[in-house]
């Protein structure tokens, strides 16, 4: 394989990644290779890519080229094609909103007392009780297998999609995104699992069986596979 | 020899963890083991004086960790009960003199030479709380039926399954001031509805009596009483803690129902 496929160079403004004509696939081996083979050379910095004009640049490749420099904790920062700098902008930019997007699973089995808490950047699923006074957090959905009895925040990040779900949902307090719902002083005991999810006037509570009728693909159904699409 | 160490905590100040020290401590004594009362509460003593022993102390626990004496100099025996003695804690010092290993070391020591080491730990979850742990291999979780008890109570479990290293098949809990009368007006909360949220075994249930303040205050353990429904149910949870199985009644009633069935004679 000719080395001439692939240059990388530093510049002040990181490490520009240069592929050249020819066929693309093996260069984006080589880079991975290259990344693996250095790691340390990579580690935190930005990368710039720089293709040839004529090269024909699909999604998948620009998605793995994305993937390899994210596993080497290299940040994307620009994709530039030879013949202009900013064409490429709306792709790049595409790109690493895809992959930042990467739902990830957090499946968590333990019970949750007073003063525990639990913090994901993902989904979490909670096999397990969570006590009063103890708090989950997640940037996803939260999906509890036992009781909710303590403070649950899903969508932290500001994602007012995002749903909590219990089989006993008797939460002192639910927070989706910015809403914050209380449990009623006089708490009734919930006849099933329970879905929790923002509607028209705050953060609203159906059974699951609604919410399954409704929504023939739901969330919960999503999230098993590690990804909400 | 090796004896078993147990704290007895709560969390939660003021639900009955020097009583209960003192009197699980008493009823392992009566049933023929060595056993050691353990002070750890460092500044804020007290467990000398629900024993009737605070005017025979000359050396403390501090004393002891700082090596100006032996562990057995400073025990003090109990003067009704063979086998029971009392560790002192120091009253002029506070929680940071002593560390948790040096903690660790004493019961070490003494676990060497007696059947059992009840250490009676402060409130809170700070200094005090950790250095109690930290040599313990069981721990009696004290909660009364209220709220604000039972979650410190979870907190504490939480802590110990973390920092105590002790697991949850060895932690217990001993439900005290329990009001049955309550319980059944559903004005109090039941002990069902406390190991739901624990998740731990039950070791006793203390029905909640006047004449403990009084024992407390004449510094003599109550389960030296024998009618009496709180000997009778510290009895019962040191007999659990020697691995007796011993059912749970209600014949231990307060109110309406309870003097009734006492004058039938059904219960105490």
């Amino acid at each position: 394989m000719p080395a001439n496929q692939l240059r990388i160079r530093g510049s002040k403004n990181g490490i520009i990644i240069q592929f050249e004509e020819g066929e693309i696939t093996q260069a984006v081996v080589l880079l991975e290779d290259k990344l693996k083979a250095n790691p340390e050379f990579f580690l935190g910095t930005e990368a710039i890519l720089v293709f040839p004009a004529e090269i024909n640049l699909d999604e998948d490749l620009l998605l793995r080229i994305v993937q390899i420099l994210s596993l080497g904790k290299v940040k994307l920062r620009e994709i530039r094609r030879e013949s202009g700098p900013d064409l490429l902008k709306a792709e790049t930019d595409k790109a690493i909103a895809d992959v930042s997007n990467e739902r990830r699973l957090f499946w968590v089995e333990r019970r949750l007392r007073s003063g525990d808490k639990i913090s994901v950047d993902g989904d979490l699923v909670l096999i397990g009780d969570v006590n009063p006074g103890a708090e989950i957090s997640a940037k996803g959905n939260i999906l509890v297998w036992g009781s909710l009895l303590g403070v649950a925040h899903a969508g932290r990040e500001g994602d007012d999609k995002a749903r909590i779900m219990a089989l006993r949902l008797k939460a002192t307090q639910l927070r989706i995104a910015g809403h914050i719902s209380r449990a009623p002083d006089e708490s009734l005991e919930p006849q099933g699992p329970e879905v929790a999810r923002v509607g028209m006037d705050g953060i609203l509570i159906e059974t699951w069986e609604k919410v399954a009728k409704e929504d023939p693909q739901p969330f919960w159904r999503r999230l098993i596979h590690g990804r909400e699409v | 020899m090796s004896g078993k160490s147990i704290v007895i905590t709560s969390g939660k100040g003021g639900v009955g963890k020097t009583t209960t020290t003192a009197n699980l401590g008493a009823a392992l004594a009566l049933e023929g083991n060595s056993v050691v009362l353990l002070d750890a509460d460092i500044g804020l003593r007290n467990l000398d004086v629900v024993m009737g022993l605070e005017n025979r102390i000359v050396y403390d626990l501090i004393n002891v960790v700082e090596e100006v004496c032996t562990f057995r100099k400073a025990l003090i025996k109990d003067k009704r009960i063979e086998g029971l003695y009392l560790m002192p804690a120091a009253q002029t010092k506070d929680k940071d003199a002593v560390k948790p290993e040096q903690m660790k070391k004493l019961i070490e020591d003494i676990k060497a030479e007696f059947d059992y080491v009840l250490i009676d730990c402060p409130a809170g979850i700070e200094q005090g709380f950790l250095n109690a742990i930290s040599g313990a291999d069981e721990a009696v979780i004290v909660v009364t039926p209220e709220i604000s008890s039972v979650r410190d109570a979870d907190r504490v479990v939480g802590l110990l399954d973390k920092k105590g290293n002790i697991p949850l098949s060895n932690m217990h809990m001993l439900v005290n001031r329990i009001r049955m009368d309550m319980v059944r007006k559903k004005e109090m909360l039941d002990v069902p509805d406390i190991e739901e949220l624990l998740q731990i075994d039950v070791l006793g249930v203390v029905p909640d009596d006047e004449s403990v303040i009084v024992s407390t205050n004449k510094g003599e353990p109550i389960v030296l009483s024998n009618k009496n429904s709180v000997a009778q149910a510290y009895r019962d949870a040191a007999g659990r803690l020697l691995g007796r199985e011993i059912p749970f009644d209600d014949k231990h009633q307060n109110g309406f129902v309870g003097a009734v069935l006492r004058f039938f004679g059904l219960a105490e």
